[in-house]
């Protein structure tokens, strides 16, 4: 066998942000801990990239609200399929978790009762949303990692990236390999459980808000250890981004900001606010998949900028009002330590260029309520489960999720680590995945990662996206495919050594992320329905057969069932009214 | 076409040399940041850098830009014109661009690399 380095640990966590921060907090107050990132902690990832808000229903802004009534909401945002179990969990626990992120020392806005300021997004029924400015994430990470820091029993492993899960010969998640960037060796760790805090997959498509840590590393690899994936079909776009000027592309920021606080309206290239005719009712502050869809289509339907993006414009307010909406929210024009002058944006004068990007995973591993997986010792929390969200994400969710996933994965891990004990690994299955990284490294080949890794890109966008259809589909799996058996393998990375080889993890992420795009795809094709975040033209509506989840697990290749939604909580019948035949 | 000059300083830790400056040329664009010049770069080559947000929240592209360490993500760059771009100073090098941010080097000359994880 290739040569490595051995690390064992009670409890490993990959992913470091939101989700595994939170998690090695918990989990260290029973175990020995082991945080690993292919980045660096703290200055990577997409928490660090959140904007506003984080729902609570504290019912501080408006007493009428509670955890319950944030349960309803989710539950129908997530049109009927969301596990309600989790999303229990989530909208209850979240108040716990977030007054102890006030005590951890999260700075939240405050209303002038000094009371959290609470703030109705679109899709809350009430005000529910906590924020820290414009850069809650930041704020997040800030304290996190100082509460890691704190944690004697958390090691934090920076520039590692995990290429595969290890298995007892009995099949239980025991540890993982993967790839010391810095040195390129492999690394061999050992632990008794596994949680996976490794986000989603949003790098699969041309424009994503993501970042290119979110190549579905933690979904691939829960896939090939037999762990069972849901909602896989269900990929959020967020509707605004940011297209001109080209620095900030992608970024979500100015357009929230335009949107919440300034009232910016929507116009296509002919100067029409087009809104009206997909919801007039509420307009640019329509849900998340109805915006996305409305874009796509005024673009497709060449209304659009060249760019293929539609105005964001505010200046309808007048330079007066929006002065003085700046100067209280981004004093000196400074939004995120960004000064839009500088990048002209005067929005008193100029409109601003978006378009819908692909942002957040609501399907993933599937999990319990101890966040454990369907394959024993291997735990996930955050982006990386399915099941809290259904088919479209509210507002403000994802943070709740993180850190109330992360808290009981931690502690259930670290228990099951206390009582199940170090099993050993499959030698054999050890041998062939050392193989496999090194082999990577060695191969010869016609394309670097970069170029195989944008054609996937693209083609997920034009087929996979925002508007789906079933002839698409089937063309996308089998260049999908195609890809898989005939082109990666003549992946190469573009730089030979070992050390701090990217492209070495580039290549190995590329298997990732070819690994969900066809779990994505089957499921989309599966799914023969339109249901919030998935929308097919070939089946523009709801139906109500399909309240259901499309369960995928290995099984040679990927096997998809259907589970039915348990509607522990909240009566599926408004999901049945809602849909059609 | 108007046209970036980028004077990159490349250093490929197995090949025993120093660290010495390659140049490029890239198409400008309008509003242009020096991250997006590298990427025009990388898209032709290899060349290791790092970066995640893109918006200039995380802190993992910092370069020096003529001399002047920034943010690559956020640097803009104004008009076509030639560029020397560095590696920021003070931690160990690790390949081109790339420092490793786990250590710090007092010496803050380029090229003297400590390969191996961080002991976990």
């Amino acid at each position: 066998m290739a040569g490595y380095r051995e690390l064992s640990t009670d409890v490993l966590i990959i992913g470091s942000e939101a989700a595994g921060a939170r998690a090695a907090i918990e989990a260290a107050q029973q175990a020995e801990v082991l945080l690993v990132t292919k980045s660096i902690m703290g200055k990577s990832g997409v928490t660090l990239k959140a904007v506003f808000s984080v729902s609570a229903a504290f019912g501080y802004a408006d007493p009428r609200d509670n955890p319950g009534v944030h349960l309803k909401d989710t539950v129908v945002k997530g049109r009927f399929v969301n596990n309600q179990r989790l999303a229990e969990l989530v909208c209850y626990e979240a108040l716990e978790r977030m007054d102890e992120l006030t005590k951890w020392g999260v700075p939240w806005d405050r209303s002038p009762d000094g009371r959290y300021l609470q703030t109705k997004m679109y899709g809350h029924t009430y005000a529910r949303c906590l924020s820290v400015g414009f850069a809650v994430g930041i704020a997040w990470m800030k304290v996190l990692k100082k509460m890691v820091r704190r944690c004697p029993r958390v090691r934090i492993f920076n520039d590692l990236f995990i290429s595969n899960y290890l298995r007892s010969p009995q099949g239980a998640v025991v540890g993982a390999l993967g790839l010391d960037l810095r040195s390129g060796e492999v690394v061999v760790i050992k632990s008794k459980a596994v949680i996976d805090c490794t986000g989603g997959g949003m790098y699969l498509y041309k424009i994503c808000s993501g970042t290119p840590e979110s190549t579905a590393d933690g979904m691939a690899m829960a896939y090939r250890a037999g762990a069972q994936l849901v909602d896989m079909e269900f990929v959020q776009f967020w509707p605004l981004a940011v297209v001109t000027p080209w620095a900030l592309k992608e970024d979500e920021g100015v357009s929230a900001f335009m949107r919440t606080w300034l009232k910016a309206r929507l116009f296509n290239n002919l100067g029409e606010r087009f809104m009206e005719k997909y919801d007039p009712e509420n307009m640019e502050f329509a849900d998340r998949d109805v915006l996305s869809r409305a874009i796509f289509f005024e673009v497709k339907e060449a209304r659009g900028t060249p760019n293929g993006a539609v105005w964001l414009d505010a200046r309808h307010l007048g330079k007066e009002a929006i002065e003085e909406v700046v100067a209280k929210m981004a004093p000196n024009w400074t939004l995120r330590g960004i000064n839009l002058l500088e990048h002209g944006l005067d929005l008193r004068e100029v409109a601003v260029e978006v378009c819908p990007t692909a942002h957040f995973f609501c399907g993933g591993i599937r999990v319990d309520e101890r966040w454990a997986s369907t394959v024993p010792g291997l735990f996930a929390a955050g982006e990386s489960v399915g099941g809290v969200h259904g088919a479209n994400r509210l507002p403000g969710a994802a943070f709740i999720e993180t850190q109330v996933s992360a808290q009981r994965a931690g502690k259930y891990a670290a228990q099951y680590a206390r009582d199940a004990g170090q099993e050993e690994p499959d030698r054999e299955m050890l041998s062939q995945e050392i193989d496999r990284i090194n082999s990577v490294l060695k191969r010869s080949g016609r394309w670097r990662p970069i170029h195989l890794r944008k054609r996937l890109q693209e083609l997920m966008w034009e087929k996979v996206g925002i508007v789906r259809n079933g002839s698409n589909l089937e063309l996308a799996l089998q260049q999908i495919l195609s890809i898989r058996a005939e082109e990666l393998p003549k992946v190469c990375p573009g730089i030979k050594g070992r050390i701090f080889n990217m492209e070495w993890m580039e290549a190995l992420e590329l298997e990732n992320l070819l690994e969900a795009a066809e779990l994505v795809t089957r499921a989309a094709l599966f799914r023969q329905e339109s249901r919030g975040s998935h929308y097919r033209e070939d089946f523009p509506n709801s139906r109500p057969q399909w309240l259901n989840n499309i369960v995928i697990q290995k099984n040679q290749g990927p096997q998809l069932t259907t589970a039915p939604v348990a509607a522990t909580r909240i009566s599926l019948e408004e999901g049945i009214e809602g849909s059609s035949a | 076409m108007k046209e970036v000059r980028l004077k990159v300083l490349r250093y490929d830790p197995d090949s025993g040399k120093p660290p010495e400056f390659k140049s490029y040329t890239v198409p400008y664009l309008e509003g242009m940041s020096v991250l997006m010049a590298l990427e025009a770069v990388q898209e032709k080559e290899p060349l290791t850098f790092r970066y995640s947000c893109q918006i200039g929240l995380c802190n993992i592209c910092q370069v020096r830009v003529n001399g002047k360490p920034v943010l690559s993500c956020k640097a803009v760059i104004k008009e076509p014109t030639e560029l020397v771009i560095e590696p920021v100073k003070g931690h160990p090098l690790l390949r081109d661009l790339a420092v490793d941010m786990d250590r710090r080097v007092s010496d803050d000359s380029p090229g003297r690399s400590i390969p191996g994880g961080k002991d976990a």
